[in-house]
């Protein structure tokens, strides 16, 4: 599904030349769910936003389902942003002005989506998540779990084949963290990929691979440790 | 999609009280004066625009060919000129006289009524002009002189109702009543109409009751009408003009071989043609008095536009300013939309929606407070504008289409061009660098009060301006001074009259008389001198005129009454006609070489002091004062004490009413006619003051948003400073400080532009103050202080807030 070949991400400052990825080849097939591990500074957060397309990296080959990311253009990326990737971010980072309804439905209004065929869609998510009798709250009326429960509703409603996820529990308490990585579980088992950041290894345990880096570079990788 | 923008911007709206209602009711002033201005520019520029042939339609003047000519311009004509226009060109279809002959007492039901707004015009007149007509046939409605064409405004009055068709008025004439029968009402004139009467005579009737008309009908030495001429559809009108210099050796040869022959102009010049201004231009045109209302200038329609244009910029760059100030929570929308997919340009399109909003809501809000100020600033520009004319005209309503987008688009502009760009990644994780944004945000406001000082130095300079002609000693006293036209009687007869009366009476000191008061009108002589045409302001005169006008005779001796000499050849000059030809005091005694025939080398006999009898915007002219009889007395001026001015008047209108009651009264104050001269600058400088309060008013409610804001976003530093002992006060200097400089920046860069641009307006005065630093000094510390008081409020708040609270929230 996701193939890295010799990527290179990088600072130029006059003469010297900061790496912040280097060389990184890693491989992810479809139906994996990933923890990216390292200390602050080792470039999770910048391969998780090369993976998403946020960021671009300065040399090596990125395929995704066999497209070349690397040659595509601005919009063809944003293309993929809206049928094949979510996000899910520490912060939740929902828009304050909007209900968990609106927040949750405003993916499929940039994918064009059909009035009717919206509600039935965000309804369903509402209901799968147990959040129906909560969609006209706004975010600051809900707890950092439910929170970010949306967040995880608005990265899925529209089906994406990946879910990215960058540190997703790492402003939660232990119940929520637990609650939210259940989740990942669950949607894993049906057949999603994701890809997470965290710090911590209990989170890392919910998944069935560890990507290990530092210093902007891959340490070891531990395919399928668990199932 | 659409829906979700719009429920952005209205939470928005809604949870940002404070700053929606900066924005809104900023952008509201700022689109109010514009729609005012719309008003004021149109209604300007539709003058006249309501008649049919107003392409064809153009008004015969005089007009000078040189600007050393001896001949003034001016708007009456020869009685035979539009007659002998229509003969002698083909391409001029019709003329007609149409001119307006004030005022005069109708008889109803056996009260005496006096009426003003009364004009005489040929039949032709109502078909080549379009007044709409409300009952009768236009085409004949003047054929017979004892009919009369009234408004709907004197219908009513007189005969309760708008249709008076065929009714009588009973009008006196000549010392008798005579009756005139309605042949048509017109709808009252339209407010933007250069041509204004109630009641219209027909011209014929003018000739049957007034001889000095009648002797004058072929007359061409004798200026008394305004002639208008149509051309027929599509004339080439140089055509026309190519051809006036002959027209006039036509008809003026005579007096033009007598002024040749008097040595007043060159051999084979013509002094004067005279020429057609086509309609429209009568209103815009200053350069050329009116006939019925003054013209007003143009450049006043551009300098009102350019301030509500500032007004507006100044309320669209707080909408930015506050935007930029609450950028930081946009720019994680920003982020978030983009990861999810929204493209840039639907990021713009919401932005810029959203101005677009709030700007709607300024623009009902602008209808608003216009509604509600229109009777100021119709008060302020002497206009009867109505809101309801706005929707009358494509054009108007295109106008106020373009208002309303093009301030959505600027103030739209900094989130749609600049937030829209972030990338998602930088954005989400607020890396935003916002120190150019700072750059900018402070150019803003340094634009607002850079505007604002500009606008309050404009007001001061013109107001100490105007202060300044109302106070300078202008060589005389108008205080006490009552000035009587005589209107067409015999003023030496009514003055010797008013001498005999008066000359006893405690509360009168002096009753003399002249051809012409100051600031009403001029007399202008022209003469030979060493070779040159010149021309001096003349004055003939009572022989106790100079000490009535409390003028200073600084050499020589005034005239004597008991001295023939004195009436016929002597003559008094200003200071500035020794000047101008190389004189100096010991002229007085000498005869100065000029010959008008009635006056050859008459004696200096007396220097007086400059004195101006105009405007300050013009310098003093040489000056002549003479007694001679040849030229009439045609004004009253009377000397009165300060005590019981009313009685005295009213023992004036009784002398008045025994000499004539077919003449009415008329008085004024001779201060008050040179105040008036001022009037137009009195008005503008009003109407710049209102609009710098405007100006400053919507600055400060910017600054004061975005102190707010600023203090926020400092919270955790004073927090900090505060932990670390910082004192309130210290704080509160700290954040004002970063204002003052602004403000400060902002006066250095516009005192310099607002001195150019008031040293320019200043350049119509001949007599005009010095611009000094002061007037900048002093706008900058207003702007200044209104600012810091401001920003003081939001400083102090944040400087007094328990550092604990600002903290425990990291």
């Amino acid at each position: 599904m996701i193939k890295l070949t010799n990527i290179d991400k990088y600072l130029d400052k006059k003469f010297q030349r900061t790496f912040i990825l280097k060389d990184i080849n890693l491989e992810l097939e479809q139906g994996e769910f990933a923890s990216i591990m390292g200390p602050s500074g080792a470039g999770k957060s910048t391969l998780l936003n090369i993976l998403g397309f946020l960021d671009d990296a300065n040399s090596g080959e990125y395929h995704f389902f066999d497209e070349p990311v690397h040659n595509l253009s601005e919009k063809q990326k944003s293309q993929y942003h809206k049928s094949h990737i979510g996000f899910v971010f520490q912060a939740y980072h929902l828009i304050d002005e909007l209900t968990v309804y609106e927040n949750i439905e405003m993916p499929l209004l940039y994918r064009k989506v059909k009035g009717s065929e919206r509600k039935g869609m965000v309804a369903e998510i509402l209901d799968r998540f147990n959040m129906v009798a909560k969609k006209d709250l706004f975010p600051h009326q809900l707890s950092g779990g439910q929170q970010q429960l949306v967040g995880v509703a608005r990265a899925l409603i529209g089906s994406p084949k990946l879910i990215l996820a960058d540190e997703p529990t790492g402003n939660l308490h232990s119940d929520q963290a637990a609650e939210i990585m259940e989740l990942f579980q669950s949607l894993n088992k049906e057949g999603v990929t994701i890809v997470q950041v965290t710090h911590s290894e209990k989170m890392a345990s919910y998944g069935n691979r560890i990507i290990k880096m530092q210093d902007g570079m891959l340490l070891e990788n531990f395919p399928h440790m668990a199932d | 999609m659409l829906k979700n923008y719009f429920k952005i911007a209205l939470r928005n709206l809604s949870k940002q009280k404070l700053y929606s209602f900066i924005n809104v009711f900023g952008l509201a002033i700022g689109m109010a004066f514009s729609i005012l201005v719309i008003l004021f520019v149109f209604d300007e520029l539709r003058y006249d625009h309501f008649h049919e042939n107003k392409e064809d339609i153009y008004r015969v003047y005089r007009q000078p060919t040189s600007s050393s000519s001896p001949i003034d311009l001016e708007l009456a004509t020869p009685l035979p000129t539009g007659q002998a226009m229509k003969d002698d060109f083909p391409e001029v279809e019709e003329f007609a006289r149409l001119t307006p002959f004030g005022g005069f007492v109708i008889q109803k039901d056996g009260e005496l009524i006096q009426q003003s707004g009364f004009a005489y015009g040929d039949p032709s007149v109502l078909e080549m002009f379009t007044f709409p007509t409300l009952y009768g046939d236009p085409s004949s409605a003047l054929n017979n002189p004892s009919s009369i064409v009234i408004t709907e405004e004197i219908a009513e009055k007189y005969f309760g109702s708008s249709n008076a068709l065929g009714e009588i008025l009973s009008i006196r004439l000549n010392n008798e009543f005579q009756n005139f029968e309605v042949t048509a009402v017109l709808k009252d004139i339209p407010q933007n109409s250069s041509i204004q009467f109630n009641l219209l005579f027909s011209t014929q009737t003018i000739f049957n009751n007034f001889e000095r008309y009648a002797s004058m009908t072929e007359r061409w030495d004798a200026s008394s009408t305004v002639t208008f001429v149509k051309l027929l559809e599509g004339t080439e009108i140089e055509l026309v003009r190519a051809k006036l210099s002959g027209f006039m050796e036509k008809y003026q040869s005579a007096m033009f071989d007598q002024m040749r022959e008097q040595g007043r102009i060159e051999t084979g010049e013509t002094p004067f043609i005279y020429q057609l201004q086509p309609l429209l231009d009568v209103h815009l045109n200053p350069d050329i008095p009116g006939s019925f209302t003054s013209p007003s200038d143009p450049r006043y329609s551009l300098i009102l536009a350019a301030i509500a244009t500032a007004v507006l910029l100044i309320a669209c760059f707080n909408f930015m300013i506050l935007a930029i100030g609450r950028s930081s929570k946009r720019i994680k929308e920003v982020g978030l939309r983009k990861v999810i997919g929204a493209h840039r340009s639907q990021l713009m399109l919401q932005f810029w929606g959203e101005a677009l909003i709030i700007t709607f809501l300024a623009f009902l809000a602008g209808f608003v407070l216009a509604e509600f100020s229109l009777p100021i600033f119709n008060e302020l520009s002497g206009k009867e504008l109505s809101m309801l004319s706005l929707f009358s005209n494509s054009k108007v309503v295109a106008g106020l289409i373009g208002i309303f987008l093009f301030t959505s688009l600027v103030a739209g502009s900094y989130p749609a061009l600049f937030l829209a760009n972030f990338r998602p990644i930088e954005s989400l994780k607020q890396k935003i660098n916002l120190r150019s944004s700072g750059r900018f945000t402070k150019g803003l406001i340094v634009t607002q009060f850079g505007l604002t000082i500009f606008l309050i130095a404009s007001t001061f300079i013109m107001t100490e301006q105007l202060q300044f002609m109302q106070e300078k000693n202008l060589g005389f006293s108008g205080q006490q001074m009552v000035v009587i036209p005589t209107n067409g009687l015999d003023g030496q007869r009514v003055m010797e009259i008013y001498q005999n009366e008066f000359n006893s009476n405690p509360n009168v000191i002096n009753v003399s008389g002249a051809n012409v008061s100051f600031a009403t009108g001029l007399w202008r002589r022209g003469y030979r001198y060493e070779g040159e045409i010149h021309q001096a302001a003349v004055f003939r005169v009572a022989p106790n005129y100079i000490e009535t006008m409390e003028m200073n005779l600084v050499s020589g001796r005034n005239f004597d009454p008991l001295l023939a000499s004195d009436s016929t050849q002597s003559i008094i000059v200003n200071q500035t006609f020794l000047e101008n030809h190389n004189l100096n005091l010991s002229a007085v005694g000498q005869s100065f070489p000029i010959d008008w025939g009635w006056m050859v080398d008459p004696i200096i006999i007396g220097v007086v002091e400059d004195f101006n009898y105009q405007s300050l915007e013009n310098e003093v002219a040489p000056v002549m004062i003479y007694m001679n009889p040849r030229d009439p007395i045609l004004n009253l001026m009377v000397r009165i004490r300060p005590e019981q001015m009313q009685e005295t008047i009213a023992e004036f209108e009784n002398t008045w009413t025994s000499i004539t009651n077919e003449v009415p009264f008329e008085y004024s104050f001779l201060d008050d006619d040179m105040n008036n001269l001022y009037a137009e600058q009195d008005r503008w400088s009003r109407i710049i003051s209102y609009s710098s309060f405007l100006a400053i008013l919507i600055a400060c409610l910017g600054l004061f948003g975005l102190a707010g804001l600023v203090a926020v976003q400092r919270q955790k530093e004073i927090g900090i400073r505060k932990v670390l002992g910082a004192t309130t006060s210290g704080i509160t200097v700290m954040l004002s400080s970063g204002f003052a400089k602004l403000v400060l920046l902002a006066l250095i860069i516009s005192s310099p532009v607002a001195w150019y641009v008031m040293n320019n307006w200043l350049k119509d005065f001949a007599y005009r103050i010095e611009i000094s630093a002061w007037i900048f000094i002093l706008s900058g510390l207003i702007a200044l202080g209104i600012a810091l008081l401001t920003v003081s409020y939001q400083s102090v708040k944040a400087a007094v807030q328990d550092p604990v609270n600002n903290l425990r929230s990291e």
